[in-house]
């Protein structure tokens, strides 16, 4: 679509009219210039249809502010290393009771989602891939592969130890 | 009419005078972190039942400290980064706009230093 020159400009060089009749032009054109749709904005998309290449969008962010607040748990963890054995007993306790698996669970997701979608994201940068189907399937790939390391992480996690404990 | 002069339009950047300084600097971080992302997993999954002894010999290790450094560095560099795009994005109220990125800023600054002195600490024995 042309784009159409600013609202203030219109008009203006309009010959044989009066000042008048030009602010009229100006305010009908600035009527039908804001009633004109905008870019897809997100309402759209929650309100009309969601889509899988939104949700795995909105998740990349997610996950990635998640994430942030994971460094706290580690910075936490580290420290914990440096206060000695005592501290150290006590944060393993910590993260090793069902909830600090839990977190830890959703901490090591949040980690291989936001590596997996983030490569996606640097192949994207290079242009490549970026047609509807293509985004669609590579979004599938991911986010299977990403589950799958989630697990094999897990499963590696029990078995160095013998069971769990 | 054109006002710009013609170097503006050669940069063509805009009232923000600025390019892609910031888009770049969250892709060289996050290029950084793939690795560095696979050897924490890999190193977690080995030390996820350790006892103490072993943690500190892991983290005091020559690599392990370097690679440990490293990770931080980049992943409170990116973290920062990523956090400050989502709240220029979605943060429209001016004042709590500049207190989160205010916040947001110096507790990635705090964080790394925290870590990486905890990591100095052990890799000298201290």
């Amino acid at each position: 679509m042309a784009r159409s020159p600013p609202v203030t400009e219109i008009g203006n060089g309009v010959v044989g009219v009066s000042t008048f009749e030009q602010a009229e032009v100006r305010k009908e054109l600035a009527m039908t210039i804001r009633e004109r749709p905008l870019s897809p904005h997100l309402e759209l998309y929650v309100i009309q249809k969601p889509q899988f290449t939104m949700a795995l969008s909105m998740t990349h962010r997610i996950t990635g502010v998640l994430l942030f607040f994971g460094l706290i748990i580690i910075a936490w963890w580290l420290l914990a290393v440096v206060a000695g054995p005592e501290a150290y007993t006590t944060a393993q306790e910590v993260l090793g009771s069902w909830f600090g698996r839990l977190v830890l669970l959703g901490w090591s997701f949040c980690l291989y989602y936001h590596l997996c979608n983030g490569v996606r994201h640097l192949i994207w940068d290079t242009s490549r891939g970026m047609e509807t189907a293509q985004i669609e399937r590579s979004g599938i790939v991911m986010l299977v592969v990403s589950l799958s390391l989630t697990l094999l992480t897990w499963i590696l996690a029990y078995a160095s130890r013998g069971g769990p404990a | 009419m054109n006002l710009r002069t013609p170097l503006s339009t050669v940069r063509g950047l805009g009232t923000a005078h600025n390019g892609v300084h910031h888009w770049w600097l969250l892709r060289l971080s996050a290029i950084a972190l793939i690795p560095l992302s696979v050897w924490l997993m890999v190193s977690l999954i080995c030390v996820s039942t350790a006892d103490h002894a072993t943690a500190v010999a892991w983290l005091a290790s020559p690599t392990g400290a370097l690679f440990a450094v490293l990770f931080i560095i980049a992943a409170t560099f990116h973290g920062q980064m990523g956090l400050q795009e989502v709240v220029v994005d979605y943060v429209h109220n001016k004042s709590c706009k500049l207190g989160a990125l205010i916040l947001i800023k110096l507790s990635a600054f705090a964080l790394a230093t925290l870590c990486i002195l905890a990591i100095v600490r052990m890799s000298l024995g201290a």
